[in-house]
């Protein structure tokens, strides 16, 4: 489903060249939940964003069912990941000063979705994730672990068939991080596609599959089929 | 997205920051009070001078004209002091010619888009209606009878002795005179308007609406009327001073037009210095337009981690563009609306006839006014958004 061949990634400064990824190659199943996993510096968020269609390759490609993402058009991009992919932050990228509602609203108004549909389904994710007393609070009103779900629910509410997950539970106790991961093992359950960037090996121990990086190389893969 | 998404998206965005909004809006509303305020005195000066240009092209010397504005209210129309004030002023050597018609080719206040023309029975001789008869026409109110006169093609409709019920007023007209064919209050000279063709029109004295009369129709033909040309060779020094005692034995307002016009030929120094009363509401149009550019550019900047959360979350570019274009047309709009609904309330502010007339040309220079903030308050914020790297501030989020 998802095909990453040959990989590469320079950004290029005025003295400088970075190699941040380094002929990565790797494929991954649908319904696969894999963590990725390295130091600070190593290629794991520019992987991410490369895969979200954020960021561009220097070499390489990055085939979804066969579509490969580095060739299409800024508008074709934002096509594809509006339809297939949803992002989950570190620091939960909510907007301050839209309510619990109003952040779910978003990405529903963004699909056309009408109005009763929205309310629906806002009311039953927020229930899903014990949040439905929080619906009209502002973000700074909650608690880390309660932003994270909203993050969660939101992307949720995207309903893309990958979702990609940079540091979800960087900024979260120990608590928290357990009831965020067993969210997304729920989620791994319904279909989707997890791909999760972590340094805490707890963390990583949830995904069915870990990928690590060094130094923008792919170095090691195991579980399921590498 | 869908316009209907789009809108309340927008909304979403507005509502999250009403306040920094209602400020904005607060400026544009007052920007756009004092500017429609402005252009009510503008306009009529500007189209007074549209109106004197043909006649003040001609070798002539002074014009004088009756200032009629006053005569307007109820009470103040002293139409027997006016004839008297004109004969005597026609009595005067180096006057040329009273009476004479002003506003050739040119639109002037329209009376009610209605069939039924209304007028003062005593204003009737100074026009051209003719019946077929040839027999002069009075459409003075008699015994509670109502005449009224017919244009040409309506005669066999409404012949002589039949009787034409007004639903409005609730009154009945008996048909007195049928006009001549093609039959006009100014003769065929004159512009549009008032002055065209009676052929369908039916045209009624104005005693039975004496509640509700407008005096348009007079004031048109009273304008067109009551000027005077002095003689290119005229000693003005000698000859005004004796038109303006005439008129103050009426106690009535004459002023030169020719000076009138000039001052709307006046040079920008000269705007300045005399007239701060447009120039200054330009100057805060102005401001309330940069300030549109500059609050939405703040806003980009200062918003673009949103931009980024929404860009992230399935909003195209293209998208969050058309958000900040339809929050520019809400702002403008309300603006554009309270200040066009406000002076529409203070009517009384113009001599009654001429405020829909002024209001209808303020609307449409406003209107245009917006269109432009529109342009000008979007093409900035637009260019600077078009810049803005969504992407990287959705992967600054990671970091």
């Amino acid at each position: 489903m998802i095909q990453v061949n040959h990989l590469t990634k320079v950004y290029k400064g005025k003295m400088f060249e970075t190699k941040a990824l380094d002929d990565v190659s790797f494929s991954l199943q649908e319904g696969s939940f894999v963590a990725v996993m390295g130091d600070s510096g190593s290629g794991k968020t520019t992987l991410l964003n490369i895969l979200g269609g954020m960021d561009s390759a220097t070499q390489g490609e990055v085939l979804f069912f066969g579509t490969d993402t580095q060739k299409l058009s800024p508008g074709q991009l934002d096509k594809f990941r509006k339809e297939n992919i949803s992002f989950v932050f570190q620091h939960f990228a909510l907007i301050d000063e839209y309510t619990v509602y109003e952040n779910l609203e978003a990405p529903l108004l963004a699909r056309n979705v009408k109005k009763k549909v929205r309310k629906k389904e806002i009311s039953e994710v927020l229930k899903s994730l014990g949040l439905e007393d929080f619906t009209y609070q502002l973000p700074d009103q909650l608690s880390g672990g309660q932003r994270q779900r909203v993050a969660l629910a939101r992307s949720i509410l995207c309903k893309a068939p990958i979702i990609l997950a940079d540091e979800p539970t960087g900024a979260l106790d120990e608590g928290n991080t357990s009831r965020v991961m067993e969210l997304f093992q729920a989620l791994h359950k319904e279909g989707k596609t997890i791909i999760l960037i972590t340094h805490d090996e707890k963390v990583a121990a949830y995904a069915e599959r870990m990928l690590l990086l060094r130094d923008g190389r792919l170095i090691k893969q195991s579980g399921g089929q590498e | 997205m869908h316009l209907w998404a789009l809108l309340q998206s927008t909304f979403l965005q507005i509502y999250s920051r009403k306040k920094a909004f209602f400020v904005t809006l607060l400026l544009l509303v007052v920007s756009f009070l004092v500017v429609d305020y402005a252009l009510m005195i503008l306009v009529p000066v500007c189209g007074s001078k549209a109106i004197f240009s043909q006649t003040l092209s001609r070798d002539s010397g002074d014009i004088y004209c009756l200032n009629m504005w006053k005569y307007f209210f109820p009470g103040y129309y002293a139409q027997e002091d006016i004839y008297s004030l004109l004969q005597d002023i026609q009595g005067l050597e180096q006057v040329e010619g009273a009476g004479v018609y002003f506003y050739t080719n040119t639109e002037r206040i329209t009376a009610e888009d209605s069939d039924l023309l209304v007028i003062s029975p005593e204003l009737l001789s100074m026009t051209k209606l003719r019946d077929t008869t040839g027999s002069g026409i009075d459409l003075s109110s008699q015994e509670g009878s109502h005449p009224a006169a017919v244009g040409y093609a309506l005669r066999d409709r409404y012949p002589v002795g039949s009787v034409i019920h007004d639903i409005q007023q609730e009154t009945d007209y008996v048909v007195k005179y049928i006009l001549e064919k093609d039959c006009r209050f100014l003769g065929e000279d004159i512009g549009s308007g008032l002055c065209a063709s009676l052929d369908e029109r039916i045209v009624v004295g104005a005693s039975a609406y004496l509640e509700e009369y407008m005096f348009a129709l007079d004031y048109a033909i009273s304008q067109n009327s009551l000027c005077f040309f002095v003689s290119p060779k005229a000693d003005i020094a000698g000859i005004e001073p004796q038109i303006y005692q005439c008129a103050a034995a009426y106690g009535l307002d004459i002023y030169n037009i020719k000076s009138f016009s000039e001052k709307a030929d006046m040079s920008f120094g000269d705007i300045w210095q005399e007239k701060e009363q447009f120039v200054m509401p330009l100057l805060l149009l102005i401001m309330a337009v940069v300030a549109t550019i500059v609050s939405s550019m703040i806003e980009i900047y200062t918003r673009k981690r949103t931009i980024g959360i929404l860009y992230a979350t399935g909003y195209f570019k293209k998208d969050i563009k058309r958000m900040y274009i339809m929050e520019n047309v809400i702002k403008l709009g309300i603006a554009f609306s309270v200040a066009i609904a406000y002076w529409n309330t203070q009517r009384d502010f113009f001599a009654q006839d001429s405020a829909y007339f002024v209001l209808r040309q303020v609307f449409v220079v406003s209107l245009a006014l917006t269109l432009v903030m529109l342009v000008v308050g979007s093409i900035f914020p637009l260019r600077q958004l078009d810049k803005l790297p969504v992407a990287q501030i959705v992967m600054e989020e990671s970091e």
